[in-house]
């Protein structure tokens, strides 16, 4: 109950007399979902700062509940709760203490703590990107500091919402709002929250004294997890994070992955990642990392655009000798040509583009094997190529197994005439487990199995057209 | 200096004149005006516009201010700003007074055009080089194929002029060798079919019939059409001037490979007199059998099939090694076992993969052969039980060519 006096309290403060509908929709979710935990469901638009908020994110209808359920509920949101009291406390050391060493390890601590708080609602959204947006139009301030973000938490008016709307569909169109409404706006705005930095007060071009990002320099910003938003200017310093933070985001971006993977998540987190790393011009081990990372998850949920994208860029890096595993990324480049390709002559055009040194690594000359197998029909050999497949190649070569074992059952049904064949072989030359699945699989393309004889009768099977 | 203004000054007369081979002549890199140039340069003067201007009519002068920077740049060692002031200076002005009047009035400048387009073209892949070698994209050569078709496209599309389509014949060469350094040979599709379509090849000149019927050639290997390929290099093989044997062997690098596929081998005399020894283990692989020595040669020789686009292609020949092969083994067996000359064990035929070297399980073996049955190198049926190989009576291993068009599995 001390939680939700503390609420109480602090809502008197700041003279939020309205919650807005996103508390509201927030509070009774976390009322039917329970404690269970959702840190990865959102997608990432975390800020540290903002579980500050989380302490005040506890439902307050609590207050008048009944019954053993809804106790339990508070009791759970109280452990929550006082999970989120300890990021607060280590976020404010962050904004304290300056060694970069120890930046990190209470990140880290941060990092691990995550898990336990409450989620977050969505309504930072609104009002934490509609002003980034703004600002990085000229040159505001930044939404990430922890101070911001306990104001940003009751966004209030519907007039951010559209503006939200427009901001996706059209940031550019930001730009040009009129000056005199832009800087009525935001007097509003800073009167609501108190005083930012004297940043922004000033309104107009970004040749002013704001500290907006040095070509060479690096940023400030810690958040672990930030909004993709596409650039339209130089971003503020305080906005763009440097590498060791970006370091600790890729890392949390991989450790949510593996707890849950959630793919737009975790590519919109990787793209801003990207997107600071481009921007400080950082191209290191780091850069290689997260393209790699990104062009991993591609092709884990198949999307080829990405992959493709993710590739082109991993071969620039490459190019600058840059470790990383340039042979693992050209073999899935190749399978994934084979596997997809509309015109014939893709492959070769790719073939052409793997460079030299790399033809004879393991990995390409398997990938190469793969589409040679492939392209002969060579079913027996594709299945054996399962074996050895580096890292990612099996899921691409699920792609090609479909096609393949049409055609081994094709073939087998021709080839073997007088006297059927024996379901064990079939399972063999088609690479499944049990002969069961072999003979689903071959009466799904209109073979004819007898299962007595555990046999594939091929001279009927062959006068079906397969 | 006395050279400029004498160049200047017969420029402004062939301009007047309407005099499109002299003009083309003095706008061309080999001209005097590679001399000024190189003046200039080693004084470290800029070009003079005034001069320039003043002599020559609009838009003229802007565009042969343009080209002799492009020289100086040359001259200077700075390929990319001379291939950029060459392109958007000349090349673009040139291309929209092209496209801005379709009829025969602009006649001309064709042979400035064309001119321009191949100066275009030899500009753009040394800048790229240049480019590459300091590490920034390098971009050019892309720009110049999109220059390339502005020029086609003014050349292509007239109505009423003829000179004018054929002419646009010599671009589309041009643009054929761009893309396809550029590797993006989807887009030569396009201009390919505007010529079919206007049915241009006839009017064209040998050369460039030539070229045509190398580069189509090539992009219907690229898609596997066979006789469609098969057919064009051997335009191409035959119509090439004997003066030119590099170009030969640029036809039968890609001709040998097909015809190869197609059941036809090179004599070794071929292979010597133009000079493609990479070829000669490949083809004695398939003469023999030999699965061996073809993969072994492939492999020694990758990089360089790879690079020029064939190794694809080559891969293709394993069946039709291990058809010949197969067919040896056929004959030892009906010499051994006259009486069941037609059940080829499979044994045997793993015996014979053995001696060339090849380990394959008995998995693979029996994949193997009902590939060659279903794709009908071999007609005849595989026993299951006895592990053996029926053939049929007659003509158990049709002709190679007429099996390669007929193979389901061509549509990969």
């Amino acid at each position: 109950m001390y939680v939700f006096k503390a609420n109480e309290k602090k809502e008197g403060e700041k003279g939020f007399c309205k919650k807005s509908e996103y508390a509201a929709e927030n509070i009774a979710r976390t009322r039917e979902n329970g404690t269970r935990d959702r840190s990865a469901s959102e997608p990432g638009n975390y800020h540290h700062g903002a579980t500050e908020t989380l302490a005040r994110a506890v439902p307050e209808d609590g207050v008048h509940a009944e019954g053993l359920a809804e106790r339990a509920a508070r009791k759970a949101a109280a452990k929550r709760a006082r999970a989120d009291k300890l990021p607060a406390r280590i976020s404010k050391k962050l904004r304290k203490t300056i060694g970069g060493k120890k930046k990190l390890a209470l990140q880290d601590k941060m990092l691990r703590l995550l898990p336990k708080c409450s989620p977050l609602q969505p309504e930072p959204k609104t009002a934490a990107s509609l002003p980034t947006c703004l600002n990085t139009a000229r040159g505001g301030t930044a939404t990430t500091s922890s101070q911001s973000n306990t104001h940003t938490r009751h966004p209030g008016t519907g007039f951010p919402l559209k503006l939200l709307r427009t901001l996706k569909a059209a940031p550019h169109a930001l730009t040009e709002p009129s000056r005199a409404e832009e800087d009525a706006r935001l007097q509003l705005r800073q009167h609501r929250f108190g005083a930012f930095g004297a940043a922004v007060a000033q309104e107009g071009s970004q040749e002013d004294d704001v500290a907006l990002l040095e070509s060479g320099g690096y940023g400030t910003s810690e958040a672990l997890e930030k909004e993709y938003l596409r650039l339209t200017s130089l971003p503020r310093a305080s906005d763009v994070r440097p590498p060791a933070v970006l370091a600790v985001a890729l890392k949390l971006v991989k450790a949510k992955w593996l707890r849950r993977p959630d793919y737009a998540a975790a590519s919109e987190q990787l793209k801003s990642i990207r997107q600071d790393l481009t921007v400080q011009h950082v191209r290191d081990a780091l850069t290689v990392d997260v393209y790699e990372t990104h062009g991993r998850l591609a092709l884990e949920v198949n999307d080829l655009a990405e992959f493709r994208r993710c590739h082109g860029v991993l071969r620039q890096l490459y190019a600058e000798e840059l470790p990383g595993n340039p042979a693992e990324f050209e073999a899935y480049g190749l399978l994934y040509t084979q596997a997809t390709a509309a015109a014939r002559n893709t492959l070769a055009m790719e073939l052409s583009l793997v460079p030299q040194h790399l033809l004879d690594h393991s990995f390409v000359r398997h990938a190469l094997a793969v589409c040679t197998a492939v392209r002969s029909g060579n079913y027996a050999r594709f299945v054996a190529l399962y074996d050895g497949a580096p890292r990612m190649s099996p899921y691409i070569m699920d792609k090609l197994l479909g096609q393949m074992r049409m055609f081994a059952l094709q073939s087998t049904t021709f080839a073997f005439k007088p006297m059927p064949v024996p379901l064990s072989y079939l399972a063999a030359q088609l690479g499944l487990e049990t002969e069961e699945e072999a003979v689903d699989l071959a009466e799904e393309y209109g073979a004819v199995v007898d299962r007595q004889e555990r046999c594939l009768v091929t001279k009927v099977s062959a006068t079906k057209q397969l | 200096m006395a050279q400029l203004s004498g160049y200047v000054h017969e420029l402004a007369s062939a301009l007047k004149r309407k005099d499109g081979q002299r003009a083309a002549e003095l706008l061309s890199t080999t001209s005097s005006a590679g001399l000024i140039a190189h003046q200039l340069a080693s004084a470290g003067r800029p070009v003079p516009t005034g001069q320039l201007s003043a002599q020559l009519p609009e838009p003229w002068s802007d565009m042969v201010t343009a080209f002799l920077r492009c020289l100086v740049g040359q001259h200077n060692g700075e390929r990319a700003v001379a291939c950029k002031e060459f392109r958007e200076g000349y090349a673009a002005s040139l291309a929209s007074m092209l496209n801005a009047d379709k009829g025969t009035e602009s006649e001309w400048l064709i042979p400035l055009a064309l001119g321009a387009a191949a100066t275009l073209k030899v500009l753009s892949s040394m800048a790229d080089e240049e480019l590459a070698r300091k590490g920034a994209p390098a971009n050019q050569l892309s720009e110049c194929a999109i220059s390339l078709q502005n020029f086609f496209r003014g050349l292509a599309t007239s109505k009423s002029s003829q000179a004018k389509k054929d002419a646009s014949v010599a671009v589309v060469c041009v643009m054929m060798k761009v893309y396809f350094k550029l590797n993006a040979i989807n887009n030569c599709k396009q201009p390919l079919q505007q010529i079919e379509l206007n049915r241009l090849f006839d009017n064209a000149k040998e050369a460039h019939k030539v070229t045509l019927r190398y580069y189509t050639g090539r992009l219907a290997a690229y898609d596997e059409d066979f006789l469609k390929a098969d057919e064009h290099l051997t335009y191409a093989f035959e119509h090439c001037v004997t003066t030119s044997p590099n170009n030969i062997r640029r036809v039968l690098r890609y001709l040998i490979p097909v015809k190869m596929l197609l059941g036809v081998l090179p004599s070794e005399g071929l292979l010597r007199q133009y000079g493609l020894p990479e070829y000669e283990p490949i083809r004695r692989a398939v003469k023999e059998g030999n699965l061996g020595l073809l993969l072994s040669s492939l492999e020694s020789n990758q990089v360089r099939f790879i690079q020029s686009g064939t190794f694809l292609l080559l891969e293709r020949l394993q069946l039709v090694v291990v058809r010949r092969l197969f067919r040896k083994v056929a004959l030892v067996h009906a010499q051994m076992n006259p009486a069941k000359a037609h059940q080829v064990p499979l044994a045997l035929f793993e015996a014979a993969l053995q001696l060339q070297g090849i380990e394959k399980d008995p998995l693979e073996l029996q994949c193997l052969m009902a590939n060659l049955i279903f794709r009908k190198y071999i007609k005849g049926y595989l026993a299951y039980k006895s592990r053996v190989v029926v053939l049929a009576k007659t003509d158990a291993f049709p002709i190679l060519s007429a099996v390669q068009l007929a193979d389901p599995l061509a549509a990969t």
